[in-house]
């Protein structure tokens, strides 16, 4: 009787690491409680210094430059006086684009016939993948990811004959986005896969079908000029349908391509 | 973390989660327990004549266990020729209740008669084992004499039973006493995809050769069997048009089976519980050879080369008539492309064909069995008329309860295709005309 080794505790694991992290990330924002300073506490006292005013800013009421026009507030000086989509300057809004390229692994059993004999099997390949976002002004992002993996291939000998099999996904995938804490962001998506197969034996035989599946993603960015970030990101795509899915660890570039 | 937020990340979760659910249950199975016939293969066991086989046969009224297994019992033989002079013979008992079916073997036991198997609801994973036995008292006498062939008496024969659940001990009684024959009517119980559907966790796959040999112990008297061509021209038998995880093992190979060679589907692929896909001969010669199937259903899902069909069916058609067998193999035409290929054929109004289409195509090309959707309702006047023609009407694909009782003691069609044989057996063998 077949029976399947695939570890739903490892899809599960991934589900619920996801969640404590979100959970706990989201906890970490909560302002915590400031404790009331101690007397002769030098790093209390050096709390309570006098610091240049901050401007105040207001995004419900826009500032006034001195010839008395509106003054544009800056897209951070928005984000850090309202960020969300209540107030009635909307924005800013931007069209990010990612690149990635990096290493993943097949992280679901590959099984393979038994009359193989002689057999080879490999999980690791160099997948890209491309991402466009459209960053609002509220937390949820939105966007969509394209992109090639070389899920696995195996080799072998059947029947005298070599025989090869590779598989690969090209996934077509909604993503949102949310970010979390500074430079972090959690991505997930869901959509189709377009999965491909490759047989050498006794002839080349190319079969595709649609995949229904989902992925996660955790991306830290560094910014490296005004339009421009370096990312690394942590990556699962899920195949549900064809019981496909592998780990990827990539590095992304990030342009800043449209702001708005 | 605001109540608002919360609520977003459990949806967020709940949504991963269900689409984690998605993966195909490939861990579902049921399975049979093993070392069922233990208690038959005792010193002195001998297996049973065929006219005392013949006379067990009957429906039966359900004394104790009436609650789990309904209140009438239908049993029925069939019989296993795995090779010549090597035939296992099965009683199998067919309820109403969850479409619950018993599996047994037989052996007669000093002057007792003693059955062991399993029995399986089809609408759920139950499985268990069953004992029953029929000692002198209770009508042994009367099943081992040489005459017994007359027919048995009410209350003539009473089966003694337990089963339990599982591997587990039997302890859950279960009598049956003899009350009739059963419905004597030709009618053909036709099994969907070789004897049923992979989803519903029967030992074999659906149109696999191993599937095929299961079919009579579910009750069927013919099967349904899907056709389609490899690249190379062979016909094999598959339903999906689609090399895909609900029907075979994962390999990597995907996509429509029509692309694949048959050396490659033969090397590469495995349908869900081991077996390989098989030719369309290799599946005739199982139905030929190994069982008393009655009626084939060829169901031309794929087919480019309609006259290799023609040739195989006629092939194996005359082999039947040689060996004597009542065995009629049917080429089915489930759309206009394909009647069209079979009017192609210069003989197509001699052979035996199944015509899905509505009653005037089934006139034209001649078919043998006019098969109506069921969904479109009894078509008691057609019927009648297709019947008056000289031709069968088959209703599919059935297997609800409810219409399958309904469409059974309408008492007019010849035959029902159903996923759930052991239901349309029950409701058949059970009708009083």
């Amino acid at each position: 009787m077949y029976t399947n080794n695939r570890n739903w505790m490892g899809s599960w694991s991934v589900v619920l690491l996801l969640w404590l992290s979100v959970t706990t990330l989201a906890l970490a924002q909560q302002q915590q409680p400031t404790p009331s300073p101690k007397k002769n506490d030098k790093k209390s006292v050096r709390a309570r210094r006098p610091r240049r005013p901050q401007p105040v800013i207001n995004a419900y009421k826009p500032a006034f430059t001195r010839k008395g026009a509106p003054r544009k507030l800056s897209p951070d000086q928005l984000w850090d006086a309202k960020p969300d989509s209540t107030r009635p300057n909307r924005g800013p809004f931007r069209l990010l684009v990612y690149a990635s390229t990096g290493t993943s692994v097949y992280s679901a059993p590959i099984r393979t016939p038994g009359s193989l004999s002689d057999e080879h099997q490999n999980r690791w390949s160099a997948p890209i993948s491309l991402r466009v976002m459209w960053q609002t002004d509220h937390r949820l992002r939105l966007g969509v990811e394209t992109g090639f993996v070389n899920m696995y291939s195996y080799s072998g000998t059947a029947n005298d004959q070599v025989a090869r099999v590779r598989v690969s996904a090209i996934p077509i995938l909604a993503v949102f986005s949310m970010s979390v804490v500074k430079r972090f962001a959690l991505y997930a998506g869901t959509g189709p896969y377009l999965i491909n197969s490759h047989l050498d034996y006794g002839g080349v035989t190319r079969g595709s079908t649609f995949s229904i599946g989902w992925m996660a993603a955790g991306t830290y960015t560094q910014p490296i000029s005004r339009n421009l970030g370096i990312a690394a990101e942590v990556k699962w795509y899920d195949a549900t349908q064809t019981d496909d899915a592998c780990l990827m660890l990539q590095a992304t570039l990030v342009w800043r391509a449209l702001t708005w | 973390m605001t109540f608002s937020r919360f609520i977003i990340y459990s949806l967020f979760v709940t949504w991963a989660g269900y689409l984690a659910g998605c993966r195909p249950g490939l861990n579902d199975t049921v399975l049979i327990p093993q070392q069922l016939t233990d208690g038959l293969n005792v010193a002195g066991a001998k297996l049973l004549y065929s006219q005392t086989r013949k006379a067990c046969e009957g429906v039966y009224s359900v004394a104790e266990g009436s609650p789990i297994f309904g209140g009438e019992i239908a049993a029925k033989w069939s019989y296993l020729a795995k090779k010549p002079g090597d035939t296992t013979y099965y009683m199998s008992l067919f309820c109403e209740p969850q479409a619950a079916f018993f599996v047994l073997e037989g052996r007669q036991i000093g002057d007792s008669l003693v059955f062991e198997g399993f029995w399986r609801r089809l609408v759920n994973a139950e499985t268990g084992t069953a004992r029953f036995v029929v000692v002198e008292a209770n009508g042994a006498s009367a099943l081992l004499a040489p005459d017994c062939c007359t027919a048995l008496k009410k209350g003539q024969v009473i089966f003694k039973g337990v089963y339990g659940d599982g591997d587990g001990v039997r302890n859950q009684l279960l009598t049956l006493t003899y009350d009739r024959p059963l419905n004597p009517k030709d009618f053909q119980i036709l099994a969907h995809r070789g004897g049923g559907r992979t989803s519903d966790l029967l030992p074999a796959s659906e149109n696999s050769v191993e599937i095929i040999r299961l079919a009579e112990r579910l009750g069927a008297t013919g099967v349904e069997i899907d056709i389609r061509q490899t690249q190379d021209g062979v016909p094999i038998i598959y339903h999906d048009n689609q090399l895909n995880l609900r029907l075979t093992q994962k390999t990597g190979l995907i996509g429509a089976v029509e692309n694949y060679t048959f050396d490659q589907l033969d090397a590469f692929v495995r349908l869900r519980n081991g077996e390989k896909i098989p030719r369309l001969t290799q599946v005739l010669d199982a139905v030929l050879n190994e069982t008393n199937l009655q009626t084939v259903w060829l169901d031309s899902k794929d087919v480019r080369d309609m006259d290799l069909i023609r040739t195989i069916q006629q092939t194996y058609q005359q082999r039947a008539s040689q060996q004597g067998r009542k065995l009629t193999i049917y080429i089915g035409l489930p759309a206009e492309e394909r009647v069209a290929q079979f009017e192609a054929l210069p003989d197509h109004a001699q052979l035996q064909s199944i015509c899905e289409l509505d009653t005037s195509v089934a006139r034209r090309i001649n078919a043998k069995v006019w098969a109506p959707r069921w969904t479109l309702g009894e078509q008691i006047p057609s019927t009648l008329a297709m019947q008056q023609q000289g031709r069968k009407v088959f209703i599919w694909t059935l297997d609800v309860p409810e219409f399958i009782q309904q469409f059974v003691q309408n008492d007019t069609f010849d035959g029902i295709l159903s996923n759930y044989a052991p239901i349309v057996a029950y409701y058949h063998y059970v009708h009083q005309q």
